[in-house]
């Protein structure tokens, strides 16, 4: 019985999922049809505000009244073929398309002073109160599955020995339960968190979900290269200032002329060819990241103050590298690594994957994964052992200072801009924070990747929950700190020791009594 | 070795003891960048003893906060949640007195205790369920920032007669010409922040060399396992320190505050740092056991001493002073690394 239980609860995640899949799809389909009977695209947080809310017949109907009036004079309405197809080209010429729309903008005005677009559009409030359900039901589905299905990815974890004791002490247990009783809270207060749309003119899927995994692509990919730091016995705190340093360099070789030194209005160009946009700023972090990496290695400086060298100074040198200007752009394939998309996802939520994929392939399926947890344990029994540990831990530090940088040219290109300030600030934090809610232990030994990925997620579920109940962004700090502190102190040796003995002590009790 | 236990050492052989040399180390450093600024700018008033004396008043909090954190960094720990607390104990007393009317004695009261429970909490977490330092006290960090911005998200300036008082106060110095007393030109004053920090500074000093406590610190931070072993209250200890660091955290905070006289929730950002590497570059080492406060306050004046410079030249950009302490930073710890490798070498020799 308990080595199918996963099964079942994956079988009715999957289901849950399913139906929800089938919601999902029938929303878009309501809201294609509305969209196709007038010919116009709502912005999601407007369509949220008429069809979502709780309101009776007659708000539903000013609403909508409301959000058709103010959609059709911002000239956003008239969304035809080609402004979908390419939504990019429109944002650096936007005198032209202004023009274009006025005209479709007072038919669409003429239109509604004509009827009542409501009445046209929607035609009965059983329509909209039809699509209400399927958005609650929708929540409800996708966040249950999910938690379903996560339950079950508890057990498969720890399938290879379904010991009840056993689970218990695993840290990523306790990380995965802490997700789990996020997102009930979640559940319960408001179902629509869990809701995912689709929108076409950016052609991507858009949710808290989504959004959730989308921003926590920074930490990850630093998380990646802090794993294999902290599992070395060390922390790096340089990462904040690398992706700040990153995104200097960044838009530094995108908006610097040397030739045309007068600041101009950004464009859709790049002074040096693009290659070169991305490609120096890694290099530049990885030489940063070695840099650290000889400190700890062959200096054998104490990692933590080693690394407090670059994090102090980086900034500066970020400062220093743009002459404490502020650049912007708008190089269109610049931003399609932060907000494009790809695979009908965010593009960050792919360059995480093959970051992730590339550092797991590189870490368990050589033996170097195996040489950082020999040196993180003992550094002079695998010195003896043949094992050159200046190298590894300037191949860690280095990979570390790599994944910085991709992480920074993922912040500068969300907010297409450099800021050396605030670039990165606390990503070491939340780096080693989610590394050590994933259940690799700070004084190194062995490590786990997958925990990480789960611990920078839980940092943003946090984040996103706090910023999606209204609560001001500093503020979330307070509540990061609460749910770390209980996860923490589940995971401490102590309590889990005791925990263990406790079931281990109740499996005894029942077995007894079959007996 | 056993014939001199019983004699005490001469003066000379106590001052060359090699355990001090970091300590050396910062002041000569000090002394040079000192002299360099002496002979650069002297004509501008580099030299003037006001001047010194604003080394001691720019970062006095941070220094105040760094007698703590000294203490902390012996046991072999680190505090990230100093400058958070510092800056919930400004927010305390402004968000006090300004929306609710209580008198700012009774808030500062309440904000050390506040500091001193935080610290032993933190202290208890790290001791008794085994949590490293470093994210106990980086939740603690997450918590009073978060608390703070709670609290208020806006800065709130603070009006009141005693704070204004406490800020106000000063000491004048004077000087003797031909038999009558003059005021020093130009015109120098030492601030109750500068007084706090001179104070703690010395306290911190008896507490940790001539006290019972001071000896458990040293003796945890080099080797917490031995100190175990030879029946110390390592538990206690370590709360203790922890408390004692929560309560010059809540301090500096009160110190900062008589400098800007407001509460802000985002104040003091990354101010942990400054106090770590004002007590590593004073030759506190993080291995834990190595440590002086005398090194601290050097450590804190070396952080004045460069800004300083750079408002004297008066072209360079202050990004450089960064940049400037980060390589301070990387000499400090390559010098402290050469120091330990070479006394471990001759103890391994003998």
């Amino acid at each position: 019985m308990k080595n199918k239980i996963h099964f079942v609860l994956l079988a009715a995640g999957a289901v849950l999922l399913a139906i929800g899949v089938f919601f999902f799809g029938r929303i878009c389909a309501v809201k294609d049809s509305i969209y196709a009977d007038y010919n116009l695209s709502f912005s999601d947080a407007s369509f949220q505000q008429v069809f979502i809310n709780d309101h009776d017949e007659a708000t539903v109907k000013a609403d909508f009244d409301a959000a058709i009036l103010a959609a059709a004079q911002s000239g956003a309405t008239t969304e035809d073929e080609a402004g979908i197809e390419a939504p990019a080209e429109e944002a650096p010429a936007e005198e032209a398309p202004a023009e274009v729309a006025e005209p479709a903008a007072e038919e669409a005005l003429e239109a509604i002073a004509e009827a009542s677009p409501y009445d046209t559009v929607i035609g009965s409030y059983s329509r909209v109160s039809s699509l209400r359900t399927a958005w609650k039901l929708q929540g409800i589905l996708f966040g249950a599955g999910l938690l379903l299905c996560l339950a079950a990815v508890i057990v498969v974890l720890r399938s290879k020995h379904l010991d009840f004791a056993a689970i218990m002490r695993s840290k990523i247990t306790w990380a995965v339960i802490a997700e789990i009783l996020i997102l009930i809270v979640g559940l319960f207060i408001r179902p629509d968190f869990f809701n995912i749309s689709y929108q076409p003119a950016s052609r991507m899927l858009y949710g808290n979900l989504i959004d959730i995994i989308n921003r926590s692509a920074e930490i990850t990919i630093i998380g990646m290269g802090m794993t294999l730091v902290i599992a070395l016995g060390g922390t790096d705190l340089s990462v904040g200032a690398l992706v700040a340093v990153s995104g200097a360099i960044a838009l530094k070789l995108m908006r610097w002329d040397p030739t045309n030194p007068l600041y101009q209005t950004p464009g859709d160009y790049s002074v040096y060819p693009f290659i070169l946009v991305l490609l120096v700023p890694l290099l530049v972090c990885l030489l940063m990241g070695a840099f650290n990496g000889v400190l700890v290695g062959q200096l054998k400086l104490q990692p933590i103050i080693a690394t407090l060298i670059l994090m102090v100074s980086g900034r500066g040198i970020a400062q220093i590298t743009t002459n404490g200007k502020q650049f912007t752009t708008m190089y269109t394939p610049f931003r399609w690594i932060g907000q494009g998309s790809c695979l009908f996802l965010p593009t960050p939520i792919i360059i995480m994957a093959l970051v992730v994929v590339s550092v797991m392939v590189f870490v368990r399926k050589t033996a170097f994964g195996t040489f950082v947890e020999s040196v993180g344990i003992n550094p002079s029994a695998s010195r003896l052992s043949g094992i050159n540990s200046k190298v590894i831990i300037l191949i860690v530090f280095a990979l570390t200072g790599f994944l910085s940088g991709i992480s920074g040219l993922i912040y500068s290109s969300r907010i297409m801009s450099n800021d050396s300030n605030n670039a990165g600030l606390n990503y070491e934090t939340d780096a080693i924070l989610s590394v050590v809610i994933g259940g690799t232990s700070m004084t190194g030994g062995k490590f786990s990747l997958v925990g990480t990925i789960i611990g920078s997620i839980i940092i943003r579920t946090i984040v996103t929950f706090v910023y999606f109940f209204g609560v001001a962004s500093e503020a979330t700090m307070a509540f990061k700190a609460m749910v770390i502190a209980v996860v923490i102190v589940l995971q401490s040796e102590p309590v889990r020791n005791w925990m263990a003995k406790r079931s281990q002590a109740r499996a005894m009790a029942k077995g007894g009594a079959v007996k | 070795m056993s014939e001199k236990s019983g004699k005490r050492l001469s003066l000379f052989s106590r001052i060359m003891n090699p355990k001090y040399i970091m300590v050396y180390a910062t002041v000569i450093i000090f002394l040079i960048i000192y002299a360099y600024g002496a002979i650069r700018y002297g004509s501008i008033g580099f030299t003037t003893l006001r001047t010194f004396v604003n080394f001691f008043t720019d970062n006095a909090y941070y220094g105040i906060s760094a007698v703590g954190m000294t203490m902390v960094l012996i046991t072999g720990g680190i505090d990230l949640s100093v400058a958070s607390v510092a800056s919930l104990t400004g927010m305390i007393i402004a968000y006090g007195y300004e929306r609710m009317g209580i008198s700012p004695v009774i808030t500062m009261i309440v904000s050390i205790l506040i500091g001193v429970g935080l610290g032993a909490l933190m202290g208890a977490a790290i001791h008794y369920l085994n949590v490293p330092p470093f994210i106990t006290t980086l939740t603690g960090n997450f918590l009073a920032r978060g608390i703070c911005s709670l609290i208020s998200r806006e800065s709130i300036s603070i009006n009141h007669p005693l704070i204004d008082a406490l800020a106000g106060f000063k000491i004048t110095l004077y000087h003797m010409v031909d038999g009558e007393w003059v005021k020093i030109k130009p015109i120098t004053n030492i601030n109750l922040t500068v007084i706090i920090f001179i104070v703690m500074i010395i306290l911190g000093t008896i507490l940790l060399q001539h006290t019972r406590f001071g000896r458990n610190v040293y003796a945890i931070g080099g080797s917490e396992s031995s100190a175990k072993l030879m029946g110390l209250p390592v538990g206690k200890t370590k709360v203790a320190v922890y408390a004692i660091n929560g309560f010059c955290s809540a301090l500096a905070g009160i110190a900062y505050v008589l400098v800007v006289k407001s509460g802000w929730n985002m104040a003091l950002q990354g101010g942990e740092l400054e106090v770590i590497s004002s007590a590593v570059i004073g030759g506190t080492l993080l291995t834990g056991g190595v440590g002086y406060m005398i090194g601290t306050m050097f450590g804190v004046l070396l952080k004045s001493v460069i800004p300083a410079i750079i408002n004297f030249n008066g072209t360079l950009s202050s990004w450089w002073g960064k940049i400037a302490t980060g390589a301070l930073l990387l000499l400090f710890i390559v010098i402290q690394q050469l120091v330990v490798s070479y006394t471990g070498k001759k103890k391994a020799g003998r």
